[in-house]
C-alpha cells in the first residue's frame, strides 16, 4: 500500500519560516488543503514533489525510505500540475503532452495511447493541435492536468486543478479525480471550498505554516459546513 | 490623453517582445555594419596616412602633389603589366625611375598606390575649385538656356535649367574644405539600415494594433470613455515615438562603429567636402545632412508603419497586409526602376524608398515634371510623405474607432493530426529548433556563409598572376627541367635587362626620340614584368633542391587566404557568425523556462539526469552542425579552388612553413584546421551550456554571453590585434601555426 510520510518537515525562505515542523501521513485517497493565502500549501506541496528541498532536520518517507535516496523513481510516480498556467506557449497541446512523457519515461506506444485517452476524457482532442498561448484559462487547466496525469502516477499533486474552468468541465474534472483515487495518493489544494467538500476524504487545515486541524471529512464535517469550519479557524485573516 | 499617450509608450518599450525585437535590430544593424567593408582598393590607413600628410600644405602644392603622384604611379603601374602608355617626355623620365627601382609610400603594390593618389586628386580638385564648379554650372545653364533646342521660355525644359541655375546659385560663397571623409561616405553609403527601420516601424504597428487584438486587450480598451479615438491617436503617437527611437538607435550604432573605424572629424564642414556630393544643391554640413536624412527615414518608416496599422485593424488583414506589402515593394521597385526623366519619373520619387534614400537623391539636383513644371525630388519626396503619413493616419484612427475588432484567428491547417512521438531526444531537438527557432538560425547562418563565400574575391597582383603562369608551364616538367628552364627564362630576364640598358644610355645621351624610347622600353618592360614571379620560381627550386626535397611549387595565393595570411579578417568575421549561432541556439536548449516549466520538467523522472545527458548531446550536435554550416561552404570552395597536387604537397612548399620538421601535407594542415575550429566551436557551446544552467534567466544568459564570448570576438573584428591580442591570434589559427613551427 502507498504511503507517504513527511516528519518535522520545515522550510525557510531566508529568515521568513513557511512550513513549521510538520509531520504528516499520507495513505491512499484524495487529501484536501485548505488554508489562506500564504499558509504553507504550495511550499508543501512543492516539497512533497521534490521541487523544493526542506530545511535540514526535515524527512520526507516514501514507503518507508527515505525520497532523497529513491532519486528518479520517486519522481517517476509522482504527478505534478501547478497553480500558474504559464508554461510551453509554444508548443501545441498534443507536443506538449508529448514532451512531458518523454520527460516522465513512458515509452513512445504506450505515450500515444496514454495521450489520445486523456485528450478524450478531458476534451481536449479538437484543440489538441493548437498553440497552447492560444487556449483559455480553462483549456490551459485541462491540458495541465492531462500531463499531471500522464503515466498513471501514485502521487498526484494538484494545485488549484479546477481554476478558471467552466461548470460542465468541472465536473469532468472531479469526476475524473474521483475515479482515479483508488490506489492513488491525491493531493488537492483549492480555495473552492465545494470541491474539497465533495471528494476529499481527509482534510488538512494548514495556517501559518502549521497544520492546526486534519481529520477525516466524514468527522470534520458531522452536522457542520465546511464553509463554516474554515471560517472558524480562518475567519480573522 | 498624454496620459494615454505614455501608456502606450510604456506597452512598446516596456514589453519582452519590443525589447528583444530592439536587441534583434541592434544585433542586425552591428551585423550588418561590421560586414560592410571599405570599397577601394587601398586600406583606409593608407588614404588617412596620405590626408593627414598633404593637408598642411597649400593648396596648390597640394594638388600638384597628388597629381604628379597619380601620373607616376599610374605609369609605374603600366609598365609593371608590360602595358604601353604615352610617349611623352614625363613618361620617358617615369620609366628610367621604374628602372632604378620605385617604391610605393602608402600601399604595397603601384596600381593601390595609383588609386590612392588618383581618388585623393579628384576630391581635393572638387574642394578647392567648387567655386570655380559652381561658376561652371551656372554659365553652362546660361548658355544652354539660349539655345532653340531647349523650347520656349515657358517650356519644361527652360523652366528646369533656371530652376538648377537658381538652386546651384546660392550655393556660391560655400567652402568646402579637403579632409579625411571616407568615414562619412562610409556612414552615407549604406542601404541595409533602410531595411531595418522599415521592419521595425511594421513590428510597432503589429505591437500597438494586432498583438493587442489577438490577445484580446483591444476588447476590453475598446469599451471604455477614451478608448476609440483618443486611444487611437496615442497609438498613432507612440508609433512615431517608436519610429523615432530606431532611427536614433540605428543612426547611434552607425556612428559608433564608424567612429571606431574611420576618422569622422569632418562631420561638420559642408556637405560638398565628401568624394561624390560635389553637386549636393544644399548648403547644409555634413551632420545637418544625415539628421535630415534619418529624419526622412522615420517619416518614412512611420508612413509606412501607419499604413501596417490602418491594415491591422481591418476584417481582412490578411488580403490588406498582403496589399500593404505589394504596395511597399512596388514603391521600392518604382525607385529602383524607373527613369526620373520619364513621364512617370514623378513615382520614382513620389515614395517611401527616395525618401529613405534621401542621402543618395540628395547628392544632386534633380526635378521631375510635374504638368510641365520642374519640381525637386526633395520637395516630391517631403510631400509624398506629409500627405500619406496624414492620409494613413487618418485612415488608421477613423477605422480603430469605428470597427469592431474581434480577432478571428486564421492558422493554416498544415500540422499532422498524429500524436508526435515521445521521444525525449526527438522532442527536444524539436523545441529548440522548430518551436524556438533554431532551424531558422542554421539556415541564416548558411546562406550569410555561402554569400560570403562566393563573393569572397582574392586580391592578385601581378607577380601573382605570373606565378600560377609559371606553374603551368613547369607543371609536367621534372626538377631538373625545372632547373634548366629557370636558368633559360634568367638568360632570356638578363638579355632584356641588357638591351634596357642600352636603350636607357641611347635616351640620355640623346641618341633617339622619347617616343621611340618610351615605345621599345614598354615592350621590354612588359617581358621583365615577369621577372618577380620568376624570383619567386627561382627561390622555391633553390629550397627544393638545396633543404627540403618534399616541398613542391604551389600556387599559395589561394592557400594564403584559406590560412588566414592576409589581411581579410575573414576567418574572425566567421568566428563571429559561428559564436553568434551557438549562442541563440544553446541558449534556448538550456535556458528560457519559466518557474513552472522549470518545476515541471524537474519533478518528472527524466527531468534531471537523463534530460541534462540528452541536452549536452543535442549541444555537442548543435555545435557541429553550426560548425558545419560554416566551415562546409569555405571547405568546398577551397577544395574548387585549389588543384589536387597542391593540397598533397608537403606544407613546407609555403614560405612560412619552411621551418617545419614533421611530415604534413597543406590538404592536413588544414584538416587540422578545421578540426580546431571544431573544437573551439565546442568549447563555447559547453561554455554557453554552462552558463544556461548556472543562470537560467535566457536573458542574463544572453547578456554574459555577449560579453564574454561576442564582445572580444567583434572587438577583435572591429578594432584588430590592439583590442584583444589573445583572442585575435587564437582566431586566426595562430595557435596551430605556433605549435606546428
Amino acid at each position: 500500500m502507498n504511503n507517504l510520510q513527511l516528519k518535522n518537515v520545515s522550510k525557510h525562505y531566508r529568515s521568513k519560516l513557511a512550513l513549521d515542523n510538520i509531520s504528516c501521513e499520507f495513505s491512499v485517497g484524495i487529501w484536501g488543503f485548505l488554508g489562506p493565502n500564504g499558509a504553507g500549501k504550495s511550499t508543501l506541496m512543492n516539497i512533497i514533489a521534490g521541487i523544493l528541498k526542506p530545511d535540514g532536520e526535515s524527512v520526507v518517507l516514501y514507503n518507508e525510505t527515505p525520497v532523497p535516496q529513491l532519486g528518479r523513481s520517486y519522481r517517476s510516480v509522482i504527478g505534478y500540475m501547478p497553480q500558474q498556467q504559464n508554461v510551453f506557449r509554444d508548443f501545441t497541446g498534443a507536443q506538449f503532452l508529448s514532451y512531458m512523457a518523454a520527460l516522465k519515461g513512458i515509452g513512445s506506444k504506450a505515450a500515444r495511447v496514454q495521450i489520445s485517452e486523456l485528450l478524450q476524457r478531458l476534451e481536449l482532442t479538437d484543440i489538441a493541435h493548437r498553440r497552447i498561448s492560444g487556449y483559455s484559462g480553462g483549456m490551459k487547466q485541462r491540458i495541465l492536468l492531462a500531463q499531471a496525469l500522464l503515466g498513471a502516477p501514485e502521487i498526484l499533486i494538484l494545485d488549484e486543478p479546477t481554476a478558471g474552468v467552466d461548470p460542465k468541465q468541472r465536473v469532468i474534472i472531479k469526476n475524473l479525480i474521483k475515479e482515479i483515487s483508488e490506489d492513488k495518493i491525491i493531493l488537492l489544494s483549492t480555495h473552492i471550498v465545494s470541491d474539497i467538500e465533495k471528494l476529499a476524504d481527509r482534510i488538512v487545515f494548514l495556517k501559518d505554516g502549521r497544520i492546526v486541524q486534519q481529520g477525516a471529512a466524514d468527522e470534520l464535517l458531522a452536522g457542520t459546513e465546511l464553509e463554516s469550519l474554515y471560517m472558524r479557524y480562518f475567519g480573522d485573516e | 490623453m498624454m496620459k494615454l499617450f505614455f501608456y502606450e509608450i510604456r506597452k512598446l518599450f516596456k514589453g519582452k517582445a519590443p525589447l528583444i525585437f530592439l536587441l534583434v535590430i541592434l544585433s542586425a544593424a552591428l551585423f550588418f555594419d561590421l560586414r560592410q567593408e571599405w570599397d577601394r582598393y587601398y586600406p583606409y590607413e593608407a588614404y588617412a596616412k596620405l590626408c593627414n600628410d598633404v593637408l598642411s600644405l597649400p593648396e596648390e602644392e597640394r594638388e600638384n602633389y597628388l597629381k604628379e603622384n597619380a601620373d607616376k604611379y599610374n605609369a609605374f603601374y603600366s609598365f609593371e603589366l608590360g602595358m604601353i602608355s604615352s610617349d611623352d617626355e614625363k613618361n620617358a623620365q617615369y620609366i628610367l625611375q621604374y628602372e632604378n627601382g620605385a617604391e610605393t609610400i602608402y600601399t604595397d603594390s603601384f596600381f593601390t598606390e595609383y588609386s590612392l593618389f588618383s581618388d585623393t586628386y579628384e576630391q581635393n580638385t572638387d574642394t578647392c575649385h567648387y567655386s570655380q564648379h559652381i561658376s561652371d554650372i551656372l554659365a553652362q545653364a546660361e548658355k544652354m538656356s539660349e539655345l532653340s533646342v531647349f523650347g520656349g521660355k515657358n517650356s519644361f525644359e527652360q523652366k528646369n535649367i533656371s530652376d538648377t541655375a537658381a538652386a546651384y546659385k546660392v550655393l556660391n560663397g560655400l567652402t568646402p574644405r579637403f579632409a579625411d571623409t571616407a568615414g562619412l561616405n562610409f556612414l552615407l553609403s549604406f542601404s541595409a539600415d533602410k531595411l531595418l527601420i522599415l521592419t521595425a516601424a511594421v513590428f510597432g504597428a503589429f505591437v500597438m494594433v494586432m498583438d493587442e487584438r489577438r490577445t484580446g486587450s483591444l476588447r476590453i480598451e475598446n469599451a471604455t470613455k477614451n478608448g476609440r479615438t483618443f486611444l487611437a491617436l496615442s497609438k498613432t503617437g507612440a508609433v512615431f515615438v517608436w519610429c523615432a527611437a530606431n532611427s536614433i538607435l540605428l543612426l547611434a550604432v552607425k556612428l559608433i562603429i564608424t567612429a571606431a573605424r574611420y576618422d569622422i572629424s569632418a562631420i561638420f564642414l559642408p556637405i560638398q567636402s565628401l568624394s561624390g556630393f560635389i553637386n549636393c544643391p544644399y548648403a547644409l554640413s555634413t551632420a545637418e545632412y544625415i539628421v535630415i536624412a534619418s529624419a526622412l527615414g522615420c517619416i518614412a518608416a512611420f508612413v509606412c508603419a501607419m499604413l501596417f496599422a490602418f491594415v491591422f485593424t481591418l476584417k481582412k488583414y490578411i488580403i490588406g497586409g498582403a496589399a500593404g506589402v505589394i504596395f511597399t515593394v512596388l514603391q521600392f521597385a518604382a525607385y529602383e526602376r524607373l527613369d526620373g526623366l520619364s513621364s512617370l519619373g514623378v513615382f520614382k520619387y513620389f515614395n517611401i524608398s527616395a525618401a529613405l534614400h534621401f542621402s543618395e537623391t540628395g547628392m544632386t539636383f534633380t526635378t521631375v515634371n510635374l504638368f510641365q513644371e520642374p519640381v525637386d525630388t526633395f520637395t516630391v519626396s517631403v510631400t509624398f510623405l506629409l500627405i500619406f503619413a496624414l492620409l494613413f493616419c487618418a485612415a488608421f484612427v477613423f477605422s480603430f474607432a469605428g470597427s469592431y475588432m474581434d480577432f478571428q484567428g486564421i492558422s493554416l491547417n498544415i500540422r499532422s493530426s498524429r500524436i508526435p512521438s515521445a521521444n525525449l531526444f526527438y522532442r527536444e531537438v524539436y523545441r529548440v529548433f522548430i518551436t524556438k527557432g533554431g532551424l531558422a538560425v542554421l539556415i541564416l547562418l548558411l546562406c550569410v556563409t555561402v554569400y560570403d563565400v562566393v563573393n569572397d574575391d582574392v586580391h592578385y597582383e601581378a607577380v601573382d598572376g605570373y606565378y600560377e603562369l609559371y606553374l603551368n608551364d613547369i607543371e609536367q616538367m621534372t626538377l631538373s627541367e625545372t632547373a634548366d628552364f629557370i636558368k633559360e627564362e634568367e638568360k632570356h630576364f638578363s638579355d632584356l635587362q641588357n638591351k634596357m640598358s642600352e636603350l636607357n644610355e641611347s635616351y640620355q645621351n640623346g641618341k633617339i626620340t622619347s617616343g621611340s624610347y618610351v615605345t621599345a622600353a614598354t615592350i621590354i618592360q612588359s617581358e621583365l614584368a615577369k621577372r618577380p614571379a620568376l624570383r619567386l620560381l627561382s627561390e622555391q627550386y633553390r629550397y627544393i633542391s638545396e633543404e627540403e626535397p618534399s616541398a613542391n611549387f604551389v600556387y599559395y595565393k589561394k592557400i594564403d587566404k584559406y590560412m588566414n595570411f592576409d589581411n581579410s579578417k575573414d576567418d574572425i568575421k566567421s568566428s563571429l557568425y559561428t559564436q553568434l549561432a551557438l549562442v541563440l541556439v544553446i541558449c534556448t536548449l538550456f535556458s528560457g523556462f519559466s518557474v513552472e516549466e522549470r518545476r515541471l520538467i524537474s519533478c518528472t523522472a527524466d527531468g534531471k539526469g537523463k534530460l541534462l545527458i540528452i541536452r549536452t548531446y543535442i549541444c555537442i550536435l548543435s555545435a557541429a552542425a553550426i560548425f558545419l554550416c560554416t566551415a562546409l561552404p569555405e571547405m568546398v570552395v577551397l577544395l574548387s579552388h585549389n588543384r589536387s597536387s597542391d593540397l598533397s604537397a608537403a606544407l613546407q612548399s609555403l614560405t612560412y612553413f619552411r621551418g617545419l620538421n614533421a611530415n604534413i601535407s597543406i590538404g592536413f594542415y588544414f584538416v587540422l584546421m578545421y578540426l580546431l575550429r571544431l573544437a573551439s566551436a565546442l568549447f563555447t557551446a559547453l561554455l554557453i551550456a554552462f552558463i544556461g544552467i548556472t543562470v537560467k534567466e535566457q536573458k542574463t544568459v544572453i547578456v554574459l554571453c555577449s560579453v564574454i564570448i561576442l564582445l572580444p570576438t567583434a572587438s577583435a573584428l572591429l578594432f584588430g590585434p590592439e583590442a584583444f591580442p589573445l583572442i585575435y591570434e587564437l582566431e586566426r589559427n595562430a595557435l596551430l601555426r605556433r605549435f606546428l613551427i
